[in-house]
């Protein structure tokens, strides 16, 4: 065998900075939240976000040539990057869960500070049946869209790919234009008692991930747009598409929980 | 992206209404053989070969293996490390380097000897 | 002890056990007997002589801090119940 990576299925990784890196941009990021909480200063943690930023970028376009253009990713290697997507959405639903618990600790038998009831006294929650609703559609919409992409893909259909991929990137972003003008428009902060606290932060980082889960949509679009994926490999997509319904199911149990139940 | 994203979507739109009643005008992507390249396409090949174990992965099963007849272990370089599931329940396994030349035995009698692995291809 | 010093003591009375509140932590209970009191009022009129009942839990069951603190929200509309 000609391969300079010996007689192995094995991908033993080259020396990279971006361990390094990144590991210097984590603590830029925390050090710069701290110093924008009590500062009131944003320079560091937007520096850390150009550094956090930049190490993403170079390291998954290396993981992306070693898996693409050097044909590193054998089925074992293959195997090992599915467990890793696995093990990471199982820690995002554990994640996702501790907040879930906070909503329930504090609306299930809420405390005499906030008048025994929930939503609270004097919260005015959002109607369930407006944008909440709309969104919940776009979102299972957007959950079929990107199943129809992987049947495309599969099936070696390029340009239906192109078409299904762009409408679940285009309904990702609808939702996220949709959920910032619900903010713009809320009546209750962050600050306005547990109900507040437990709101935004649930749906925030529920935002945070569809922002993250429609870039990582976005680069799939770009790889298929360059010919990356072939019918049999293309765990790229199916990560970024585990990831998306992994998203959807949240919305899911936020809408049911806390937009409807709990408003 | 922005910029790509209009043109790639504008030009599917527009080849999507060029083609929409010929469905095998589609672009189609490439054969998965041929889009591969390196050690993943020595093993996509290797399998079409009619060979299922590329990488030599298995655990191999040990015959009689006595002094006459060993378990032949192949291996690419000069020795190898082979361990020994000594019993079916056995909690630990007998590890031992295994020699280019010599036949050896493990901690429970039988013996080995290392032979010239075949390249995969 | 005679029978008749007995009869002159006043009956000691605490708040009854409610089986909404089981639990070692009685602070619901006593919220509970105060928002009660006021709806009572609020409904009935100040003079309804059954509201007193939620009265006698509440003064018994409350520290009188948190009475205080929540009558002087209640005339600042502050307080933090459906009355």
């Amino acid at each position: 065998m000609s391969s300079s990576h010996g007689h192995h299925a094995y991908h033993l990784v080259d020396m990279s900075p971006w361990p390094l890196t990144g590991s210097v941009s984590a603590m830029m990021l925390t050090t710069g939240l701290v110093k924008w909480f009590h500062q009131f200063n944003m320079d560091l943690l937007l520096l850390s976000f150009l550094a956090t930023i930049l190490t993403m970028i170079q390291w998954w376009r290396d993981v992306t040539r070693e898996g693409t253009y050097q044909g590193l990713h054998t089925q074992v290697v293959m195997k090992g990057l599915r467990w890793g997507m696995i093990l990471f959405i199982v820690s995002e639903v554990l994640f996702f869960f501790s907040f879930f618990w906070a909503f329930f600790h504090s609306s299930l038998s809420p405390t005499i500070e906030i008048g025994m009831c929930w939503p609270p006294v004097g919260i005015q929650p959002f109607n369930p049946f407006q944008i909440p609703l709309l969104n919940t559609t776009i979102l299972l919409s957007s959950g079929a869209t990107v199943t129809w992409a992987h049947h495309a893909i599969t099936s070696s259909n390029h340009s239906e790919a192109i078409q299904s991929l762009a409408l679940t990137i285009f309904l990702g972003l609808y939702f996220s234009a949709l959920q910032a003008f619900e903010y713009a428009e809320a009546s209750f902060t962050i600050a306005d008692s547990v109900y507040g606290s437990t709101f935004f932060v649930a749906t925030g980082f529920h935002g945070l991930h569809v922002i993250i889960g429609t870039s990582f949509l976005a680069v799939c679009f770009y790889r298929l747009y360059k010919c990356h994926f072939s019918s049999d490999h293309h765990f790229g997509f199916e990560a970024a598409a585990w990831y998306w319904h992994f998203v959807d199911v949240v919305w899911l149990f936020l809408y049911i929980f806390i937009y409807w139940w709990g408003g | 992206m922005a910029a790509l994203i209009i043109r790639s979507l504008s030009q599917t739109t527009r080849r999507g209404v060029q083609v929409t009643s010929v469905r095998f005008a589609n672009k189609m992507m490439a054969d998965p053989l041929e889009h591969a390249t390196g050690l993943e396409k020595q093993e996509l090949m290797a399998k079409a070969a009619g060979n299922d174990n590329p990488f030599d992965m298995r655990v191999y099963k040990r015959i009689s293996g006595d002094q006459t007849n060993p378990t032949v272990v192949p291996s690419f370089y000069e020795k190898r490390l082979v361990g020994c599931i000594c019993e079916e329940d056995a909690t630990c396994i007998n590890w031992m380097w295994l020699e280019k030349g010599d036949k050896k035995r493990c901690e429970c009698g039988y013996w080995f000897q290392l032979a010239d692995a075949k390249p995969m291809v | 002890m005679s029978a008749a010093i007995m009869s002159s003591e006043e009956k000691l009375e605490t708040a009854p056990f409610d089986p909404r509140f089981p639990n070692q932590n009685q602070t619901k209970y006593c919220y509970q007997s105060f928002v009660d009191y006021n709806r009572c009022q609020k409904i009935k009129g100040e003079d309804y002589e059954p509201c007193e009942y939620f009265k006698k839990v509440f003064q018994s069951v409350c520290p009188n801090a948190w009475l205080e603190k929540w009558n002087d929200q209640l005339e600042a509309g502050t307080f933090p119940g459906k009355i």
